[in-house]
């Protein structure tokens, strides 16, 4: 009886495991299947690249195209002048160009 | 031994694990944690890389940078047309792209601006399903925007609205010299995406080539890079090399090429999850060894009953062992459930870490995958460390002399 009880339990977690490797392999993650996947390809694709808005916000280390940050700004030899770089902060840059966006509402 | 003694003392073990409740769920505890941060690390990680895969096949077959004094830089539509007489290029596509340093109320974030070539835009049939409200852009339009969902909340703009981009001196806490670039942009928002696509998305703000390039300041025949089409896949290296080989002072990236640098870049966040998990784990181990080694009176009484009614040194061994291989797979399985779980709800809290997004970004989901080797990795680096580290004092308990044992 004891045998039987602990048998099924450890089946149980078996099928519950396959199940969400299953529903991920093939549901969730399946460009065939998985209707999130297919639009995230779309926008890929007409973008002409997947535009990852990842590795950290300062701009003077990213590249698009790469991914990549290389942490060094575009001054030669220059470090980032981010402030909240958690690597290297060059100190007592005087300037700091930023943009500001502002929306106009509807009348 | 037959396998019905081996099940009795799995049993036996899992007996013993009950009724030292406390002591197992020590264990068990921060077993399930460490588990379930490896697990949430390995998992979404994966989605990424099989995002990454997938987009391969979505991706343009050669992008082509423009290098200037060893830096990226803007690449001349000269090499647009040279390259278009390249045999089994399809389409060449300009693109221009740049980064929006901001500063949102004290907060430091980073958008990104990207100008597609209207004209000839490579069309999805599902790019209408990314759009939230509104639509995408059309060929002709000028000074429109589709808008990330990033940008759209950060502003709470909508549909209709006039969207402002104004390169201005903002003085804020750091800032003491003046800066007179004076670029501005003014669009339209005509369309939002959706809450799906943001993790290629969500920071974006898409125009025309010609509103980007002007906003820029890039001239008539600059662009931020080229996407080149070929005519089959057979040819993408034969027109990569064609192109390396012919214009100075470009850099060329395949499809893979992009794709493993993508990959890299996840690799290189999961690395310190991997760190901080490793000591997580490492704290378990010591939780372990310290909770094995310590033989309590009432378990060597026990061990010293069981002996003296016949049990063999290697029962006791491998009854110990059992304890520690049933709480390694007992913690290994919850934690594997709630790191998925987890990672399936976005790994609130985190995301923007496991991104290295600007804070500004709302959450969004991101792609998570949980594939047949993760599951096996996870389960043998959750259950082969306890076994070992519980091997020794398993041991130790084993050799106990039974008439020294009941005597205590």
């Amino acid at each position: 009886m004891i045998k039987e009880k602990y048998f099924l339990r450890t089946i149980f977690v078996m099928i519950v495991l396959m199940g969400v490797y299953l529903y991920n392999d093939h549901v969730a993650t399946n460009y065939r299947h998985s209707r999130d996947t297919q639009m995230r390809m779309a926008i890929v694709r007409t973008l002409g690249g997947p535009a990852i808005p990842i590795i950290a916000q300062c701009c003077t280390s990213r590249n698009l195209a790469e991914g990549i940050y290389a942490r060094r700004s575009d001054l030669p030899g220059g470090f980032c002048f981010h402030s909240d770089c958690d690597v290297v902060a060059t100190p007592g840059v005087l300037s700091e160009k930023v943009y500001t966006l502002k929306v106009i509402k509807k009348p | 031994m037959r396998i019905a003694g081996h099940i009795n003392l799995w049993l036996m073990a899992s007996q013993n694990l009950r009724r030292w409740r406390g002591k197992s769920l020590a264990i068990v505890i921060p077993l399930i944690l460490v588990m379930a941060t490896a697990s949430f690390m390995m998992f979404t990680r994966g989605g990424f890389v099989k995002d990454a895969e997938i987009a391969r096949g979505f991706l343009p077959d050669v992008t082509v940078q423009g290098i200037e004094a060893g830096r990226v830089g803007k690449i001349s539509l000269a090499i647009k047309k040279r390259i278009e007489e390249i045999p089994h290029v399809k389409l060449v596509i300009p693109r221009v792209w740049g980064y929006l340093p901001l500063k949102i109320e004290g907060t430091d974030a980073a958008y990104t601006m990207m100008g597609l070539d209207l004209e000839q835009m490579v069309y999805d049939g599902k790019l209408p399903w990314t759009i939230e409200k509104g639509a995408f852009l059309a060929p002709g339009d000028r000074n429109k925007a589709v808008l990330g969902q990033g940008v759209a909340l950060s502003f709470k703009t909508d549909v209709g609205e006039r969207f402002v981009v104004e390169d201005t001196v903002d003085v804020g806490e750091r800032l003491l010299v003046e800066d007179t670039l004076g670029n501005r942009g003014e669009f339209e928002v005509v369309g939002v995406l959706n809450n799906t696509v943001q993790i290629y998305s969500t920071d974006l703000i898409i125009v025309s080539l010609e509103d980007a390039r002007l906003f820029f300041g890039y001239g008539e025949n600059e662009a931020s890079d080229l996407l080149v089409y070929a005519d089959s896949p057979e040819n993408v290296d034969r027109i990569a090399w064609e192109i390396a080989g012919s214009f100075k002072n470009t850099r060329v990236l395949t499809a893979k090429a992009l794709t493993d640098l993508v990959k890299e870049a996840f690799g290189r966040r999961g690395g310190t999850f991997q760190a901080m998990w490793l000591i997580l784990l490492t704290t378990v181990l010591l939780l372990v060894w310290a909770q094995s080694a310590h033989i309590s009176v009432d378990v060597s009484k026990e061990i010293g009953i069981l002996k003296a009614v016949g049990w063999q040194t290697g029962e006791i061994i491998e009854m110990r062992m059992m304890e520690s291989l049933i709480l390694g797979l007992g913690g290994t399985s919850i934690g594997i459930l709630a790191g998925f779980l987890y990672a399936l709800l976005g790994t609130p809290g985190i995301s923007g870490y496991c991104l290295g997004c600007a804070s500004v970004y709302p959450k969004f989901p991101v792609p998570v995958n949980c594939d047949f080797q993760s599951i096996v990795l996870l389960f043998i680096l959750g259950v082969l460390p306890l076994m070992g580290v519980s091997a020794i004092p398993a041991w130790l308990a084993g050799v106990v002399d039974p008439d020294e044992a009941i005597r205590r």
